[in-house]
């Protein structure tokens, strides 16, 4: 049944749009020895000619069609004239207290007839006073007798102005002709305080007489149906806001902003914009699945291409420049410069840069036609630049006090030079002063020496004016030292900066961080100077009150520290506590597990337990010493006053100098930025005696490398990695990241080589090396006789599609809270230190709530990358076409992945949709490894936190890259990550599922892991 | 689509789901949906007259909000696939109950039966034919079913069904097109398991 029914309908496409004969010969040729088939055939076809079966007969909205005229209030209802998604638009005639044609829009159901009836009553009275040729007068508005909304306006015979232009052929001049009207119409109805909210082509009508006048119609009925866009109304208008959404202002997606006269001024642009080019500056239809907040996001920062760029990208540009009655490279030459600019000023998304009103936008249009000089120009330099600063604004300003951002901010715009001119001024306003004075000192020795008669008041003068004297050098002295400090708060700040460009740690890498050290201990020499002058100038502090003095140590910056440090040293103790008593049951129980058996969540053994326990007492140990650390300070004054502003300011500077230099300096690297440069600069110079050229590592790379000879021939050395062992599980080689953290060490109470890796929060990254190949990305849910079908798989996860990728090393595990700690010096996870559901985390759970511009930038540190979405699936795959790596159903992911199971159902959030079916025992996320892994090795690849892939996130089907497997699309705003994550159930945690976020995003299920390609000359095989 | 903050985002969790009832994976989901369109549907059909009584829009608006409150929301496909079959069921549930009614004596009003305000569907019995046609064509062709119901159930024009289903209109046409027709050649005992 199930094939004939499908051959049938797959001739039906064919034949049903035939002419009878045509189709007799048709159905002749294709089933004449099919009679079931024949019949069949003919009576689709015969249902679809009569056309009559299911059709819309609404009884609620009445059908012109009908015999019986239908009347709406005063109104007789006469035929459709449009039908749109807000309703039906009927050509009507109004017999009392006039007789004319009106046109009547009756509502769909689905809104608050009353509410919208008041939001009209409203505008009514504007609606009422505007009088315009090019505005559609607004009649009246009320509810039919079943209770839906209504409007009656007058009725334009006419079309969208696009279609119109279009039909005749119009040239862009006289369609910027006919759009002026337009502008001063909307103009108008701006005067009256009325703003259309909807102006679209539909909307924009142009009479089909001989002259045709344009009119504006369905003022007043956006502001009644719609408050603005919200998720609700969003969502509530379902696909009916679709039409709207390609040119509605990005501000009327933010229900925060109001709209005014820009919005509209924005609308007509896209209008104009089509006008010109035949198509929407920003195709939004990828859009719609968006929510609001991000929808707006989205509007805001996309840049619509200019008009003539536009054309010249359409392959249809041909038959666009054909309906504008000329050539495609002279409407190019038409649109450039002026229109070009008047289109994008009106396009802005941020509405301060538009034109302020219809008219101004309009008074442009008339200049371009009179050939006069436009106001509208390319985007200026000032924008440009304001948005250069918007963006290094953070690198700019730093954690810098105020006063001292003032200055550096001064000294650094105004550049080296001239702050090294500024220096110089005030040493030689110094220098002045003080070889005035010396000058009159040894004028008043002589005259010492000569008339010793006045030698008392002469003795005098003189000690006066070597007492001056040397205030003046003191005074020159001070300014000196000030320039200094101001210039090394300004090298700090640049040091700082330029840090963050010393990495990966790599052996070319090293003369410049040798030179960044020299700079670094130069400055850092000038500490105890700058310390003195800090002590000397405290000195001159005005007294401190009892009083005063116990308010200054009451809010100790340090204090609120001093209470963490001690929270944390509390829970360590007690956790050591728990490991000693544990570690003591599983002594007396003398019982280990088999781990051997990896076929669920494993607890954790003793070995491991033993490692916890020495990282623990470590970690207290470190603890105290830095609770007396920080304790010793409390007693420390904090605040001083001085009498003189200069002082104060000068003693604010300092202070702030001081501080940061001993930052700066500290020894440890994790504090230090000197310290931990100078590691860098270490792991620099050893990175390769480790990882490559000095024994153990030759020996460890010569065995790798004759092991994989077979499968990877001409495989070199990778700069950086130590080869670990071949996993007996997978077969596959995994290797040891160096700079990332800690050999990992195996569980010793398998067989030798065979127990899975322990991972501590020292661990460091254990990369694996897949083999190239060709697998298929992707799912597919509409055929299950068909491949990589997914009964799961949404529509963007196809069509599933071939994708051939060379070897590469993909993380084991995704990056951990450690790893990420050790190099950035901070961990941004959510999880950091906080119970879930009675589980503490610690730094061997995945890092998160990194943005994938994070991400990016922590691997680059690491000479890693994202993988590719391509390698992602391919690695999560590990050979397998099923749903998930573990099989088909459900219930094969029990004891493999991290998903929102029936133990967070119970204690997670409620609102979470869970699998019943599973029980993994953790709400949030999992240590790595924690589950059993797939066939390569890999653990967490489904489930635990989401993970981000280098790719812009776009519809399959693109060009790929040839060694990644990379989609190469058009920048886009959004990358995509993937795998499920622990508040999402199974069914998206599949190898197929996609996600996508935007690159600045971060959140508490988003991690990352880590990937890099095989680096030297080889070929993929098989 | 936001992997963000875990309290957030669930509702893209039921609609995957959601998008494959027939396998039995999304019951309880699908469930969902039904159950709300359902609550929705007994309040209106208790006190308003046939005439007006499915509002249908109206009342797939109201379900689709309030399954719509997560920002994570976005997989509208999903959704319609779901929505348009519990509208079915919704409708097909009250004739069947009908028409038992009716069997056993009771007197049943046409304007207890709501029904979808298609052509051809004047009695309980047609929709429940309809019914049965829908599910064969499902059986080969989900796509085409769904496209069935998201126009007689859910009253979408091709346009909306297009949006709704993430799918160009000009696939939904054809798609209305042949299932239509095939529909009513299976009714007519032209296609489909009667005459095999």
């Amino acid at each position: 049944m199930t094939q004939l029914s499908l051959r049938a309908m797959e001739l039906f496409e064919q034949v049903s749009n035939l002419g009878a004969a045509e189709r007799a010969r048709f159905l002749a040729q294709h089933c004449d020895d099919n009679r079931k088939l024949q019949q069949q055939l003919v009576a689709m076809l015969a249902a679809h000619d009569q056309n009559d079966y299911l059709e819309p007969t609404s009884p609620a909205v009445p059908v012109a069609t009908d015999s019986v005229q239908r009347r709406v209030g005063p109104y007789e209802l006469q035929e459709v004239i449009g039908e749109g998604g807000m309703g039906v638009v009927y050509r009507a005639q109004q017999t009392e207290p006039v007789r004319r044609s009106v046109a009547v829009k009756i509502l769909r159901w689905g809104m608050n007839t009353q509410e919208v009836l008041q939001r009209f009553e409203i505008e009514y009275r504007a609606l009422s006073l505007m009088s315009h040729p090019n505005i559609a007068h607004m009649y009246d508005a009320g509810a039919t007798d079943d209770g839906r909304p209504y409007f009656v306006m007058e009725y334009v015979p006419g079309s969208p102005v696009t279609a119109y232009c279009d039909e005749r052929r119009l040239t862009v001049r006289e369609r910027l002709e006919l759009f002026l009207p337009i502008c001063h119409a909307v103009e108008h109805a701006h005067r009256q305080g009325v703003i259309h909210r909807d102006l679209k082509p539909s909307n924009l009508l142009v009479t089909t007489g001989e002259q045709g006048v344009p009119k504006v119609i369905d003022f007043g009925v956006a502001k009644a149906t719609r408050q603005g866009l919200t998720d609700q109304t969003l969502h509530t208008e379902l696909g009916r806001v679709i039409g709207t959404l390609d040119y509605m202002s990005p501000e009327q997606a933010d229900p925060e902003q109001r709209v005014d006269a820009r919005s509209d001024v924005y609308s007509l642009a896209v209008v104009l914009y089509e006008l010109l080019v035949g198509g929407l500056p920003v195709q939004r239809s990828e859009l719609r699945a968006l929510g609001v907040a991000e929808l707006q996001r989205a509007l805001q920062q996309t840049q619509p291409p200019r008009p003539s760029q536009r054309l010249r990208d359409e392959a249809a540009h041909v038959a666009i420049a054909a309906a504008r009655s000329t050539t495609g490279p002279a409407l190019v030459r038409a649109l450039r410069l002026d229109l070009d600019w008047i289109v994008l000023k009106a396009l802005d998304p941020n509405p301060e840069r538009r034109y302020e009103s219809p008219l101004a936008l309009a008074a442009d249009i008339e200049r371009y036609l009179h050939d006069e000089p436009v106001q509208a120009t390319a985007p200026a330099l000032g924008y440009r630049l304001r948005k250069w600063m918007a963006r290094n604004k953070p690198a700019v300003v730093g954690a810098a006090a105020v006063s001292v951002a003032i200055v550096v901010g001064i000294l650094s715009e105004t550049g080296g030079l001239v702050a090294g001119a500024a220096a110089l001024v005030v040493l030689v306003i110094g220098l002045g002063v003080t070889t005035e004075s010396l000058r009159r000192a040894q004028r008043a020795r002589r005259s010492e020496a000569r008339q010793r008669e006045l030698a008392a008041e002469r003795a005098r003068e003189a000690e006066d004016a070597r007492s001056e004297a040397s205030r003046a050098l003191a005074i020159a002295e001070e300014r000196l030292a000030e320039v200094h400090r101001l210039s090394d708060t300004k090298r700090l700040t640049e040091l700082q900066k330029e840090a963050q460009e010393l990495w990966p740690a790599l052996p070319e890498r090293i003369a410049a961080i040798d030179q960044w050290l020299q700079e670094a201990r130069e400055l850092t020499s000038r500490l105890p100077l700058h310390e003195q002058t800090l002590a000397a100038l405290r000195e001159q502090a005005l007294p401190f009150s009892d009083a005063e003095a116990l308010d200054d140590r009451a809010h100790h910056p340090n204090r609120e520290h001093y209470a963490n440090q001690i929270q944390i040293r509390d829970k360590l103790s007690a956790e050591v506590a728990q490991i000693e008593a544990e570690l003591a049951c599983v002594v007396s129980a003398d019982d280990p597990q088999d781990p051997a058996t990896e076929t669920g969540p494993h607890k954790p053994t003793a070995d491991e337990q033993r490692v916890r326990l020495v990282a623990a007492t470590q970690q207290l140990g470190l603890l105290h010493a830095e609770i007396d650390e920080v304790a010793a300070t409390l007693e420390q004054r904090t605040r001083w006053v001085f009498a003189e502003p200069h002082d104060q300011w000068t003693h604010e500077v300092l202070s702030e100098l001081v501080s940061r230099l001993r930052a700066f300096g500290d020894r440890d690297p994790a504090r230090g930025l000197v310290a931990n440069v100078d590691e860098r600069r270490q792991q620099a110079a050893t990175i390769a005696d480790v990882s490559v050229s000095a024994d153990p590592a030759t020996t460890a790379w010569q065995e790798a490398i004759s092991d994989l000879a077979a499968t990877h021939p001409g495989l070199t050395p990778q700069l950086g990695l130590l080869p670990l062992r071949r996993d007996p599980h997978s077969r596959l080689w995994e290797f040891w990241h160096v700079a990332s953290g800690a050999r990992p060490l195996l569980r010793t109470t398998v067989r030798e080589g065979e127990g899975p890796w322990i991972i501590t929060e020292n661990t460091g990254i254990v990369l694996v090396l897949l083999p190239g190949g060709t697998f298929t990305l992707g799912a597919q849910s509409g055929d299950d006789a068909a491949a990589a079908f997914d009964p799961w798989a949404a529509e963007n996860e196809g069509p599933p599609h071939q994708v051939s990728l060379a070897p590469f090393f993909i993380s084991r595990y995704p990056m951990t809270q450690g790893q990420w700690l050790r190099i950035a010096g901070v961990n941004p996870s959510h999880s950091d230190g906080e119970y879930m559901a009675g589980k503490q985390t610690d730094l061997t759970y995945p890092v998160e709530s990194v943005s994938w511009d994070d991400s990016v930038a922590m691997l680059q540190r690491l000479s890693l990358q994202l993988p590719t979405e391509a390698q992602w699936e391919y690695a999560a795959r590990a050979g397998t076409t099923s749903p998930w790596w573990t099989g088909d159903s459900i219930a094969s992911l029990q004891g493999a992945a991290n998903v929102a199971d029936r133990f967070a159902k119970y204690n997670g959030p409620s609102n979470w949709v869970c699998d019943d079916e599973l029980f993994d025992g953790f709400v949030g996320s999992s240590s790595v490894g924690y589950f059993r892994p797939n066939a390569w090795g890999l653990h967490d690849v489904l489930g635990n936190v989401w993970e981000w892939c280098r790719d812009t996130f776009g519809p399959y089907g693109g060009d790929r890259r040839s060694d990644d497997g990379e989609l190469i699309l058009d920048p886009g705003r959004h990358r995509v990550c993937r795998g499920g994550g622990f508040s999402y159930g199974a069914a998206h945690a599949r190898s197929a599922t996609r996600n996508a976020n935007s690159p600045g995003a971060r959140g508490a299920i988003l991690g990352l892991r880590p990937a890099r390609p095989l680096q030297g000359t080889m070929l993929p095989l098989r | 689509m936001i992997p963000g903050d875990p309290d957030e985002d669930k509702i893209t969790e039921i609609l995957s789901r959601l998008s494959d009832g027939k396998t039995g994976a999304g019951t309880q989901l699908y469930g969902m949906v039904y159950d709300q369109l359902k609550s929705l549907a007994r309040g209106r059909l208790s006190r308003e007259s046939r005439r007006n009584c499915m509002q249908t829009t109206a009342l797939v608006h109201e379900a689709y909000l309030k399954l719509s409150r997560s920002p994570g929301f976005e997989n509208r496909r999903h959704f319609f696939g779901a929505a348009g079959r519990a509208m079915q069921r919704v409708l097909v549930d009250q004739a069947r109950r009908a028409l038992a009614q009716k069997r056993a004596g009771q007197e049943v009003s046409a304007e207890t039966v709501p029904l979808p305000a298609v052509s051809g569907i004047e009695t309980a019995a047609d929709l429940i034919d309809l019914d049965d046609a829908i599910e064969a064509l499902g059986e080969f062709d989900e796509r085409k079913a769904e496209v069935v119901r998201c126009r007689v159930f859910l009253e979408l024009t091709t346009a909306e069904t297009a949006a709704a289903l993430e799918v160009s209109t000009r696939t939904i046409e054809n798609d209305w097109k042949g299932g239509r027709a095939w529909i009513r050649a299976f009714i007519d005992g032209e296609a489909g398991p009667t005459r095999d």
